[in-house]
């Protein structure tokens, strides 16, 4: 249709009003460039903010998509405490059975911290949480114990290597998922771990080592979300 | 106004606009349930850009100061203060060792790919080189390891990183000293973010020093 012939449009001033204001701010909410645009021009995407979810206990987005329907039907009340939340995290991966929350602190970006210690003396680690549902309701970003070096990750083309001081641990479990893909591996002696996940991840996943005693009990940790694709830190 | 009289198009352009609209405080909402210290400040973007001088990548890294640090980050907003203080790993402020001297080098975000590519600092982007890389550039890389680390040999902007199992860093020279010591630019760690410090990573047996490749000489564009 010839747009010439289309009858004026009649909207009174108020609509108008609302109209520009609108669409003004569907312009600024919209149309503003942001920082995961930058994939043209055959660069490697960069992972963006927001891209990783979680360490635990769901790490993908179908997976949040499913436990958001089950905790909003009254399951797991436990999941709107950080604290219980971070505890859970303890006793479930980290295999501390008398975990003990040391007090939980708001830090920025929406993420609380709960210090978490294995038995009254043991270890202690920080676990980060964030909510990642609509609702009250906690996942593990992170965990992040006392390790002097912040360990390298690199996940390039389905290949991860990971890097990390093996401090005075017995030996490390170093676990990497990324939704149905799951690689453990033990390492103890300091070297590269490489794991060959065969093709990019295409779902966002996450990375978890913990060092272990010679009794096998876990005294630190360093894990991370990660994003789907390629990634590079450290 | 008789409804009757309501022109179609019209109604359906009002309703277009305030339904997307209604998606994007919806969508609003959402981002702030996930929201992250960069989900709300990294807008920066990154682009292709012809020449770039090593002045150029120290007045860009000299940004950095006194701002914070963050494994796998890269987003700084520069307001001379760590924004995100004590929160390792959490999308915070600041870049790690390898992503600050990734953007201040301005290298793409191709791994081994030539050129030039400016990153703002408020765009949130690591890049694909760790302290490895840097230590042991692939044979495409844009930079490469020198045969010595003596003051002849290094300029300002080229950098000092080691790799030694589980540890590894690098630090650009700001400018340089003497007696084995520089001071050297750098995203040094969560304590200490990133900051312009006197170090004697010259002297280190563990560090080796890397340079960029093809700057744009300081001449540029009336070089005889």
């Amino acid at each position: 249709m010839d747009a010439r012939v289309l009858p004026p449009v009649q909207l009174s001033g108020g609509v108008r009003r609302i109209g520009a204001v609108a669409c003004a701010l569907l312009l600024a909410a919209g149309c503003r460039p942001g920082p995961r645009a930058e994939a043209a021009g055959g660069d490697r995407r960069s992972p963006g903010p927001g891209e990783a979810l979680a360490v635990w206990p769901e790490e993908t987005p179908a997976e949040v998509a499913e436990a958001q329907a089950r905790l909003a039907a009254g399951q797991d009340p436990w999941r709107a405490d950080p604290e219980r939340t971070a505890l859970a995290f303890a006793r479930d991966v980290l295999g501390w059975d008398d975990a003990r929350a040391g007090g939980v602190r708001e830090q920025p970006g929406g993420l609380t911290l709960v210090d978490v210690r294995r038995g009254p003396d043991g270890p202690a680690v920080s676990v980060r949480l964030v909510r990642r549902m609509d609702g009250p309701w906690w996942s593990v970003y992170n965990a992040w114990g006392s390790v002097e070096h912040d360990p390298l990750v690199s996940v390039r083309d389905g290949d991860v290597e990971i890097r990390f001081d093996l401090e005075d641990a017995a030996r490390a479990r170093v676990v990497v998922e990324y939704g149905e893909l799951r690689a453990v591996r033990v390492v103890e002696a300091e070297r590269p771990v490489r794991i060959d996940l065969g093709a990019a991840p295409t779902v966002p996943g996450y990375f978890l080592i913990t060092l272990q005693d010679p009794a096998g009990r876990t005294f630190d940790v360093v894990s991370s979300p990660l994003p789907a694709g390629d990634f590079t830190a450290g | 106004m008789n409804a009757g009289t309501r022109n179609p198009r019209a109604v359906a352009a009002v309703c277009f606009v305030v339904g997307a609209l209604g998606a994007q405080i919806l969508l609003g909402a959402a981002a702030a349930v996930a929201g992250t210290w960069s989900d709300a400040n990294c807008t920066g973007r990154s682009y292709a850009i012809s020449t770039w001088k090593r002045s150029q990548a120290k007045a860009y890294a000299q940004e950095g100061d006194d701002e914070g640090y963050e494994w796998g980050g890269g987003c700084y907003r520069l307001n001379d203060r760590d924004d995100t203080p004590g929160a390792p790993d959490s999308e915070g402020e600041g870049a790690d060792c390898s992503g600050f001297t990734f953007k201040s080098w301005a290298l793409r975000s191709a791994a081994g790919a030539s050129g030039f590519q400016y990153h703002e600092h408020e765009r949130f982007i690591h890049g694909p080189y760790s302290t490895a890389d840097f230590a042991s550039p692939c044979s495409t890389c844009p930079f490469r390891v020198l045969s010595s680390k003596s003051y002849n040999a290094t300029t300002y902007m080229d950098a000092f990183v080691y790799r030694m199992g589980g540890a590894g860093h690098i630090g650009m020279i700001y400018a340089e000293g003497s007696g084995g010591t520089d001071l050297i630019v750098e995203a040094k760690s969560d304590e200490l973010g990133t900051r312009i410090a006197w170090t004697d990573y010259r002297q280190q047996s563990a560090y080796r020093a890397v340079a960029r490749t093809s700057w744009t000489p300081e001449c540029y564009p009336r070089c005889s």
